[in-house]
């Protein structure tokens, strides 16, 4: 019995099985890590003593990748690698990959399809379902952007809500009269035109919009109302007609948006723009004159001396002010809150689903805060394809949960450290040939090589393409005729 | 009687490297049918310093080609060696057998090859792993790319 028969044929050794990211190392050039070499001596003699016992290209890979995760921690946990197609962009973000999961990182990896310009649902939904996976979650469901769906499935969305809330004995709204109230309703109570100035726009409408907004100063009443109109107010609220959506926004979560709101409104007095270590934030006004960026307006910080946080998170050094506890009523709001610290799953828990589990600071070690998400990063590939929006979107999640972030990209991304310039050379293209036709009686020269790399503007995913095809030409061809075929292509 | 005992040897450079290898019986060209019963059996050699913790055979077909791969798994057995199922001996060959299914019938094209495969795996102690796997063709479908180059030789 032997093993195996020569009858079967080998594989074709372009096969994506063999050529697709991943299945490669990623070649790094010798004039590369002679400059590292002379940078950074010590460190490259670490790396190089610690993969002695590997192979000549894997030792120049492993030590290549290193640095570059070395150069990604240094610059806060972002960095982008940028390349033209089929530079080896995707490639050599499945060998960081490994290097990162070594030193213990914990990888949320996302490839946008083609033709995709904005980030799906489904990324947001896997992308929660990996933060909740961390231990000592922090919830973020109110950091995150909300679905995008259309206008009618929007309104069924609020009308399903609305029934949700809606009490029992209270009568449904028609669609067109729901859909006008959607424009009209104003976001605070203090907005709301009065009953007089309503009235005088129309006899039906004014009217209208007369007893939704006694109906709102009848449930909030405020210290100037107290004249004729709140009188007059309350004496018509008890014939009105109790809306779904008057119902909606006297909830509890949306009196606590606005007063959010309102808080951070009172904060963030500044100018956004870029600070001195080039990160973009609220600043006062001049270039270099920090105030603390988003995470440090947010919780309200001080405003000259604070340097604007280098990773995302909580500026350094500054403990993050307590929220003015009214009462008792975080006590009895997270009285359910229990702590597992043997436990992988969530420590905190609440019962409240629109407010942090966090109440205050008591008892929460800062420093351990800080430590939740740093090893924690997300790689994205195919950056160029998102749309401006979609890309600040993605930076700024990233930077308020504190996750690094790693992404691909064809040109440059404002904001992000280039860690690495890929671009495909004679050197790295013989590299991946010599190690793809290690047992195959196939050659190619070195003008071979050449040529490929100027005919198709050494865009490798293309040569390996045609590569294939030439072998599938070559391995079946009369012998006459190979030598014709491997001359003539790929063309 | 005397017994000599001749001691595991070294891992030296001329020593035989740990393996494993699996045979398919049958006719040597290793065609089989749709509905035929495929037979082989596996062997370990070489293992003296880390006992086997398992062993995986497995029947299963591959894509290969310019696009994504595909993978499906027809038969597969793990074997451990734990207290409870003591079967493995390393020195001896173990067998296996299946029944072969009406389809995917292997294939050679330019674009897309499915192959079939026999695969087995060991897993040492020492966290090594053993692979070898023995390819046939379920089926006798033509090489579609030489009968498309006998039609046409000006493809050349």
């Amino acid at each position: 019995m032997s093993n195996p028969s020569p009858k079967f044929p080998k594989s074709n050794p372009f096969s994506t099985c063999y050529t697709a990211p991943g299945k490669t190392p990623y070649f790094f050039e010798a004039a590369y890590m002679r400059q590292l070499k002379s940078a950074h001596p010590a460190k490259f003699e670490e790396y190089f003593t610690r993969n002695l016992g590997l192979g000549e290209d894997q030792l120049r890979h492993k030590v290549g990748v290193n640095f570059l995760v070395d150069k990604f921690e240094s610059h806060s946990c972002r960095g982008q690698i940028v390349g033209n197609h089929g530079s080896g962009k995707t490639t050599l973000l499945y060998s960081l990959r490994t290097v990162f999961l070594e030193r213990g990182y914990e990888i949320f990896s996302w490839e946008l399809h083609d033709q995709q310009s904005f980030l799906p649902d489904v990324f947001w939904f896997e992308l929660q379902k990996f933060l909740r996976a961390a231990p000592n979650f922090l919830p973020t469901q109110c950091l995150l952007p909300p679905p995008v769906v259309s206008q009618k499935d929007y309104l069924e969305q609020r009308r399903a809500v609305a029934r949700e809330f809606m009490p029992d004995d209270a009568e449904p709204v028609p669609e067109e009269q729901e859909e006008e109230l959607e424009f009209r309703v104003p976001d605070r109570p203090e907005d709301a035109p009065s009953a007089e100035t309503s009235a005088s726009d129309g006899p039906e409408k004014g009217g209208e919009l007369a007893k939704d907004g006694a109906a709102e100063r009848n449930e909030e009443p405020h210290e100037t109302e107290g004249s004729e109109d709140s009188e007059r107010s309350e004496t018509e609220s008890d014939q009105k007609i109790e809306t779904p959506l008057m119902t909606l926004l006297r909830t509890p979560a949306v009196e606590n948006f606005r007063e959010f709101s309102e808080e951070r409104k009172s904060r963030n007095k500044g100018v956004l723009g870029f600070n001195e270590v080039g990160n973009f934030g609220l600043t006062n006004g001049k270039r270099g004159g920090v105030s603390g960026g988003i995470e440090s307006a947010r919780f309200g910080e001080e405003q000259s001396s604070v340097p604007f946080a280098p990773f995302p998170g909580i500026a350094p050094g500054v403990d993050e002010p307590a929220e003015p506890s009214e009462s008792g009523d975080d006590e009895e709001e997270y009285d359910d809150v229990r702590v597992e610290p043997a436990s992988n799953f969530p420590a905190l828990k609440t019962s409240r689903d629109r407010r942090l589990a966090i109440p205050t600071l008591e008892g929460l070690n800062f420093e351990k805060r800080r430590s939740f998400f740093e090893k924690k990063v997300v790689f994205f590939d195919g950056f160029e394809q998102l749309s401006y929006v979609n890309r600040i979107i993605l930076r700024t999640f990233c930077r308020m949960n504190r996750l690094g972030l790693l992404i691909t990209s064809h040109t440059p991304a404002i904001g992000i450290p280039v860690l690495f310039h890929t671009q495909p050379s004679f050197e790295t293209l013989s590299a991946l040939l010599d190690r793809l036709l290690d047992d195959y009686d196939v050659n190619l020269s070195n003008q071979r090589v050449a040529d490929l790399l100027r005919n198709f503007h050494s865009d490798v995913r293309a040569i390996l393409f045609s590569l294939y095809d030439l072998y599938e030409k070559y391995n079946l061809a009369p012998a006459e005729i190979r030598d014709k075929l491997s001359r003539g292509y790929p063309r | 009687m005397y017994v000599q005992k001749t001691p595991p040897p070294s891992q030296s450079p001329g020593a035989p490297s740990e393996q494993i290898e699996i045979w398919l019986d049958g006719r040597g060209a290793r065609l089989y049918y749709p509905g035929e019963t495929l037979a082989g059996s596996f062997s370990l050699s070489g293992i003296y310093s880390s006992p086997v913790e398992a062993v995986e055979v497995s029947i299963l077909w591959r894509t290969e080609g310019k696009g994504n791969e595909d993978v499906g798994v027809h038969e597969f057995w793990r074997l451990t060696n734990d207290e409870e199922n003591r079967w493995l001996d390393p020195l001896r060959p173990n067998r296996f057998s299946s029944v072969l299914p009406k389809s995917p019938l292997s294939y050679d094209g330019c674009l897309i090859k499915l192959r079939w495969y026999a695969h087995a795996r060991a897993f040492l102690s020492s966290g090594k792993q053993l692979v070898d796997e023995t390819p046939f063709r379920l089926g006798d479908l033509p090489d579609m790319r030489a009968l498309k180059l006998c039609s046409d030789p000006e493809l050349y």
